[in-house]
């Protein structure tokens, strides 16, 4: 029974560390990574009604709504079966390193001299060259920065034994990102915040994940301020949110001035310049104080976003006023209209600036400011350094995987020089060094040279 | 230099590149057609040097005129990766001393130039400012990364299908080179201690199917081995293939994890299963499973080049595909100020 028990784990284990396995699992995230480019994600279930109805035009014949939802593949990223895969691979990664890999470099590093020429025959690259002896062909290998093992007439040579390092490397690498990526979903959270300049938030209430163990902060952020640098043709050239984090008894712990690629980082927290708005106007009419007034983001006739709000502009609720602006630069457009029945009185609109009064309808009015809204990304991820130092290590590995392990027997008999040579990866450059090395190392004969000569065209 | 002039020496590099490519293609056509008529392939690889020069002219004074890498578009960033696919199909020709290698990406580079010249509106090729989102240092070195990634990938893949053809009508042909080292063993019969069984050798038949790098040292030696065989065309261009994907694929590693890097710290997350990372995760997969396809028992002979043919459409639906297919945090219209 413990024996066939061990039988079975031993298959399974086998079976596990495959590399059949793991490139079906290439193959099949990588199918599976395609579904979700195809297919839009997180969208509702209405959408997929609509877009893959399951009567009628039935998109490739069985893409239905209902298929999409079963198999999950409205979050394919999240379905459990592609996060089993990503499980597999992983347990694949692990059992490779330890069956193949770890086994394979120590074969890799157990040498031994061939002692008689028929033994490297198996190799296929492979010559025998008259000569005098081992010397000159040790002293090329050292030139070629190969490590030479000399025993008598007998001869082995290595390098880029790093190259078999390499891969385990990357195994290792990859299963430390893959343990980031799980930290990060258990203990992160992700939300966005919309706030005027001069106002406060807090990050108490965040959209968790069901898996999420993390705890958010009691600290809270007041944005100072909120500007936009335009450049001379109108576009935007940088976002700026003047940010303090402020402790929960009223004191500064910290300010930065955030702006896109430049988020600020506090506690483990990170706030990134996002998304902006402009949120509220400060209005003067005739001789009444300043009055702030949000506005709402509205689309203009042109398709470009704008925003705007609607006062009521006379006693009799006969004219409303629409105050419709692109931007922070400064301008704004005024449009009255009769609120009963939606008609713009056409020849009323007028063009203002911040600051400047107009007069419309018989009215005073300056708009004293017009007052951003900026938009912040909030992060927390601890998976992070684990990630990073993932993505370090991968490079590394990936780099000391390019090198080829190259080894050369000979031996020295009766006036021959027996070579042979194999490398794993860079094939054709180990040819030529040989090709090179040999004609270095034959003693000169006319014929021979010439067929040399030839060898090197 | 004004920006005026600039821009019109921008016009005729495009021109001349274009040209270049045209010339240079023919050239290694005709090369491989004829292979008696001497000067051909030189001409061919000299018309491709030009055609490199051109497109780096046309980059360094596009970059004068906008003052940033210039990969900000889609015009620019396909003149870039035209320079990457040129400045490796030259150091792979030099290496491997292959003509064969051009009559497969010089089509590739000038369909690329041919595409941004005629079918991109002028508003798509002038340069401008950059937008808020592609302010930051990483631009350069993540896309920069990717795009010269792209180049090995696809010059790489192309000599795998060029394998593919020179060895259409062979049922196995033997790899040479793969990380545990498969081909460096004569016959099957001698299995390595690692456990890798060579598949059977097909030397003799390969011999005779073209090119002349096959080289045999002779000696007078008495004893019976004693010729140095060396790569054959098929062998030549199968591992010439799988070093340049051997290249590219750090390189797409790198550039996918600079990109990484940048979305943690511009957009607070390292990946958010965007179309286009997601394509290059694919992608990277896909090659992924080439290079372990090489070290794998029964996965021998033509299938590995089928994979790298299959990498070769994942990397053009990874590098343009993505764009016409959905919005993503590529397409830069989140954060857009206009």
């Amino acid at each position: 029974m413990t024996s066939l028990w061990r039988d079975i784990r031993h298959e399974v284990a086998a079976w596990l560390g495959s590399l059949k396995l793991a490139i079906g699992l290439f193959l099949a995230i990588a199918a599976a990574s395609i579904a979700g480019t195809v297919i839009p994600q997180g969208e509702s279930t209405d959408f997929y009604r609509q877009s893959y109805p399951d009567s009628g035009a039935v998109v490739w014949g069985f893409v239905t709504w209902r298929f999409i939802i079963s198999l999950g593949l409205d979050e394919v990223y999240r379905s459990w079966w592609f996060v089993a895969l990503l499980l597999l691979l992983a347990t694949s990664l692990t059992i490779c390193t330890f069956r193949r890999q770890i086994p394979m470099l120590k074969a890799a590093q157990n040498w031994k001299f061939y002692t008689e020429p028929r033994q490297l025959s198996k190799y296929a690259l492979r010559t025998a060259i008259p000569a005098r002896g081992t010397g000159p062909l040790a002293e090329q290998l050292r030139a070629g920065r190969y490590k030479v093992y000399q025993r008598d007439d007998l001869i082995y040579a290595t390098k880029g034994t790093i190259g078999r390092v390499g891969p385990i490397v990357v195994h290792v690498s990859l299963l430390l990102i893959m343990a980031g990526a799980m930290i990060g979903a258990f203990g992160g959270y992700q939300t966005q915040r919309m706030t005027l300049a001069g106002d406060s938030f807090d990050i108490k209430a965040v959209e968790q994940s069901r898996l999420s163990l993390a705890r958010t902060p009691d600290w809270t952020v007041r944005v100072n301020k909120f500007w936009i640098d335009y450049r001379p043709d109108g576009s935007v050239d940088q976002f700026h949110s003047d940010l303090s984090v402020v402790s929960p008894a009223g004191k500064e712990l910290t300010r930065k001035i955030i702006s896109v690629n430049d988020p600020l980082i506090y506690d483990g927290v990170t706030m990134y310049q996002a998304s902006w708005g402009v949120g509220a106007f400060k209005l003067r009419l005739n001789d009444s104080p300043v009055l702030t007034i949000p506005m709402q983001p509205i689309e203009a006739p042109n398709g470009q976003e704008a925003w705007g709000q609607a006062i009521p502009f006379d006693k009799d609720g006969r004219v409303a006023l629409q105050m419709v602006t692109r931007g922070l630069q400064g301008s704004l457009m005024l449009l009255p209209f009769n609120p009963r029945t939606g008609e713009t009185v056409r020849e009323a609109a007028t063009p203002a600036r911040v600051g400047k009064p107009v007069n419309i309808l018989g009215q005073r009015l300056v708009i004293e400011a017009l007052v951003g809204q900026t938009g912040i990304q909030i992060k927390a991820d601890p998976g992070i350094p684990v990630v990073y130092a993932g993505f370090a290590l991968l490079m590394v590995g990936l780099a000391m995987s390019y090198l080829s392990h190259s080894q050369v027997w000979a031996i020295y008999r009766d006036g021959q020089l027996h070579l042979a040579g194999r490398t794993n990866r860079a094939q054709i450059s180990f040819e030529r060094e040989l090709v090179r090395m040999v004609a270095a190392v034959q003693t000169p004969r006319p014929r021979t040279s010439d067929a040399l000569s030839a060898a090197q065209e | 230099m004004n920006a005026s002039q600039l821009v019109a020496i921008q016009v005729l590099l495009d021109n001349a590149a274009f040209a270049a490519l045209m010339v240079a293609t023919a050239l290694y056509w005709l090369a491989a057609a004829f292979r008696r008529v001497p000067l051909l392939h030189e001409l061919g690889t000299g018309a491709s040097a030009v055609a490199l020069l051109s497109v780096t002219g046309l980059l360094t004074a596009r970059w004068i005129e906008t003052a940033h890498f210039p990969v900000s578009n889609l015009y620019e960033s396909l003149f870039f990766l035209c320079w990457c696919v040129l400045a490796v199909h030259i150091a792979a020709e030099a290496f491997a001393r292959q003509r064969l290698v051009g009559v497969f990406t010089l089509p590739v580079a000038l369909g690329m130039v041919a595409f941004s010249s005629f079918t991109l509106t002028p508003a798509m090729k002038a340069g401008g400012p950059l937008v808020p989102a592609l302010k930051s240092n990483w631009l350069m070195m993540h896309v920069s990364v990717m795009i010269l990634s792209y180049g090995a990938l696809m010059v790489g893949s192309l000599v795998a299908i060029a394998f593919l053809i020179v060895t259409w009508k062979q049922k196995d042909p033997e790899l040479r080179g793969s990380s545990v080292g498969t081909g460096g063993f004569q016959k099957a019969e001698y299995a390595d201690a690692e456990g890798t069984t060579p598949a059977a050798s097909t030397f003799a038949s390969l011999g005779g199917s073209g090119g002349d790098t096959t080289v045999t040292l002779t000696s007078s030696a008495p004893t019976a081995v004693t010729a140095l065989r060396r790569s054959n065309l098929a062998e030549t261009l199968d591992n010439l293939s799988y070093r340049l994907i051997g290249l590219g694929f750090p390189l797409i590693t790198v550039g996918i994890i600079a990109g990484a890097v940048w979305a943690n710290e511009a957009w607070g997350s390292y990946w958010s299963w965007d179309p286009k990372e997601t394509w290059s995760l694919i992608t990277w997969f896909i090659f992924a499973a080439y290079l372990h396809a090489r070290i794998t028992r029964g996965w021998q002979g033509r299938r590995p080049a089928m994979l790298a043919a299959v990498g070769f459409v994942s990397v053009w639906i990874t590098y343009l595909g993505v764009n016409f297919l959905a919005q993503g945090l590529h397409s830069y219209g989140w954060l857009s100020g206009n």
